[in-house]
């Protein structure tokens, strides 16, 4: 549910590995005491369909297994969602992988007009791991460039 | 032309289930030789994982051995663990606890359904597929699970891995107010819900029955959720704690998750929505048992691929027993009952969405654990999906091999497994003599 924020942000991760970035990175903007922004951390795509409804900017955060930079895609007009596909479209639970989500919630007119994705690039994703120092300075770049568009917002 | 002898058949890996594994079929000209559902998704030990830590741990552990049912395994858990300590709870918790599994109820099957298993009914390849050509059904299958992960993050803190459940009771009792705002949109779900279970009872079926034993709990005052003795369409009738002696995990060479097996034949049986409407059908809710007579199904039933009609109308269930249990709530003086750490042993059986679920745990005086077993339905479901594949390959020969892939896909899905929890599905392979 979202208050009188507009904003949302949403890190997708786990406890595995480099698979945290996307729940660390919530962790750090929580830090920064966001008042305009929402911030909520997802175990699976699909949770984020139950938390759109409201808001009319949406910043997703999740962790890749390829790129050597943190990857900014606006998804807003579509045009990069072949894009994020490619970053995204993994196995997952259930299967239903982050851009199926998107596309699901398009189709249902449940989409904010923009929407933002982000992808942390994540070396190792094993159970129990920890985070590795390369994801942790990824997750520190995103954190300020995100901060940074959301202060600008 | 030789018509070959040999016919290998892959599909890449089962979509819209939770989780990795491969089917092996080999058949010889009409006769199916071996079919074997082989999961390769590394064993995760989550049972060596609690060993030697304080019990506390346990539900937080337990809860990440599934994102879609954390709330069976948390609370099967801390039943057995209350079990070994002694610990009694107070009905207003105790009735806490079963919106707790209505809200994972509704949650689960709302995703299985709308995300999962109804686009097989339509030759649909995704949800995505489903939702262009039924957008307002597929919205309201997601505002239903809405309502779950909405209740489970009153009652568990968070939808996912909730964390507010404890041995003993919660760690903080929800505001009844939290609880009440809930209700208008819970209405609205029950009459939603109904509209699901009469549009899915209506889809076409195969004709697919089959002599199954199947298995749930059974408790004689209410449908079950989180307590019961453990009976079978067959006459079995045990009470949790005699699990072991009629119940067995076994290894099988080709794959990495335990299968269940009855003893002492070492036969299938089968768990899940069906079996527990099948065996408590008359302790459904009002409007649940009203919707089940009239959507045209005759009970029992066998057919595993109405699996779909019987986990709608457990949604009407948990819909109706969600806004009961709110109504009566008053916020409890006690949120926890206190323990004392001791040594010894405790099992418990409860309902996941997918079906019964059993856990036994062994405490030092300490309060550690020194032994933990954890059977979830999918490992109890797999012999009995291998079987029901014997017997429908055959039917399927004729055609080629995409379309057999899929159609096993089809009937895997409609048991829900969750290869998370039993460790994870499909790739097909067929050869052909």
């Amino acid at each position: 549910m979202i208050g009188a924020s507009r904003t949302l942000v949403i890190g997708i991760g786990s406890p595995h590995g480099d698979d945290q970035a996307g729940w660390l990175l919530i962790d750090r903007l929580s830090a920064e005491a966001f008042s305009d922004a929402q911030l909520r951390k997802a175990s699976t795509p699909h949770n984020l369909i139950d938390w759109i409804d409201d808001c009319d900017s949406l910043h997703l955060v999740d962790a890749c297994s390829t790129g050597l930079s943190v990857a900014r895609l606006d998804l807003s007009d579509g045009g990069q969602l072949a894009s994020a596909g490619k970053l995204a479209r993994c196995s997952s639970s259930h299967h239903v992988d982050l851009v199926s989500v998107i596309e699901l919630a398009g189709l249902l007119d449940r989409l904010p007009d923009r929407i933002v994705m982000w992808a942390i690039p994540g070396e190792s994703f094993q159970p129990a791991q920890p985070i590795s120092d390369r994801c942790s300075q990824y997750i520190n770049q995103c954190a300020q460039l995100l901060a940074r568009e959301l202060r600008h917002a | 032309m030789t018509k070959p002898t040999t016919r290998r058949i892959e599909v890449g890996a089962l979509t819209r289930v939770e989780g990795e594994g491969a089917l092996r079929v080999q058949v010889d000209g009409e006769r199916v030789i071996r079919v074997n559902l082989a999961i390769y998704e590394p064993p995760r030990f989550f049972e060596a994982l609690l060993v030697g830590r304080p019990l506390e741990d346990v539900p937080d552990i337990t809860a990440r051995i599934c994102g879609i049912c954390p709330v069976a395994y948390q609370n099967t858990s801390i039943f057995a663990l209350e079990q070994a300590l002694g610990v009694a709870i107070t009905p207003e918790l105790r009735r806490l606890r079963r919106l707790l599994y209505c809200a994972e109820w509704i949650e689960s099957h709302g995703v299985h359904m709308h995300l999962l298993n109804i686009p097989d009914f339509f030759d649909c390849h995704s949800s995505i597929e489903l939702a262009k050509r039924f957008p307002d059904e597929v919205r309201r299958g997601l505002r239903l699970k809405k309502h779950g992960n909405e209740l489970l993050e009153v009652l568990g803190g968070r939808a996912v891995h909730p964390v507010n459940v404890t041995v003993g009771g919660f760690f903080r009792a929800p505001r009844r107010q939290s609880l009440q705002a809930l209700v208008e949109d819970f209405k609205w779900g029950l009459e939603a819900s109904i509209e699901v279970a009469r549009w899915v009872a209506h889809f076409e079926f195969p004709e697919f029955t089959r002599p199954y034993e199947m298995v749930a709990l059974h408790h004689g005052q209410e449908y079950p959720m989180n307590e019961g003795n453990i009976v079978s369409t067959a006459g079995l009738d045990i009470a949790p704690t005699e699990y072991e002696t009629h119940f067995e995990e076994r290894h099988v060479e080709h794959s990495t998750a335990l299968q269940s097996v009855r003893l002492p034949d070492g036969g299938e049986y089968f768990v899940g929505p069906l079996a527990r409407l099948n065996l408590n059908r008359d302790l459904l809710s009002t409007t649940a048992r009203q919707v089940s007579d009239e959507v045209g199904i005759s009970w029992p039933c066998f057919n595993p691929y109405q699996s779909i009609v019987a986990r709608a109308i457990e949604v009407v269930h948990a819909y109706e027993e969600s806004l009961k249990l709110i109504d009566q709530y008053e916020e409890p003086e006690t949120a926890r009952i206190d323990y004392e750490p001791r040594a010894g042993e405790g099992m418990a059986a409860t309902e996941a969405p997918r079906g019964l679920i059993y856990h036994r745990y062994k405490t030092d005086k300490a309060g550690r654990i020194t032994f933990a077993k954890i059977v979830p339905p999918t490992s109890q479901n797999q012999g009995q999906i291998e079987s029901d594949l014997r017997e429908l390959l055959p039917r399927l020969l004729h055609r080629d091999d995409p379309e057999i892939g899929l159609e096993c896909e089809k009937l895997i899905r409609s048991y829900d497994p969750c290869i998370s929890c039993s460790t994870h599905f499909l790739k097909l392979e067929l050869t052909r003599r």
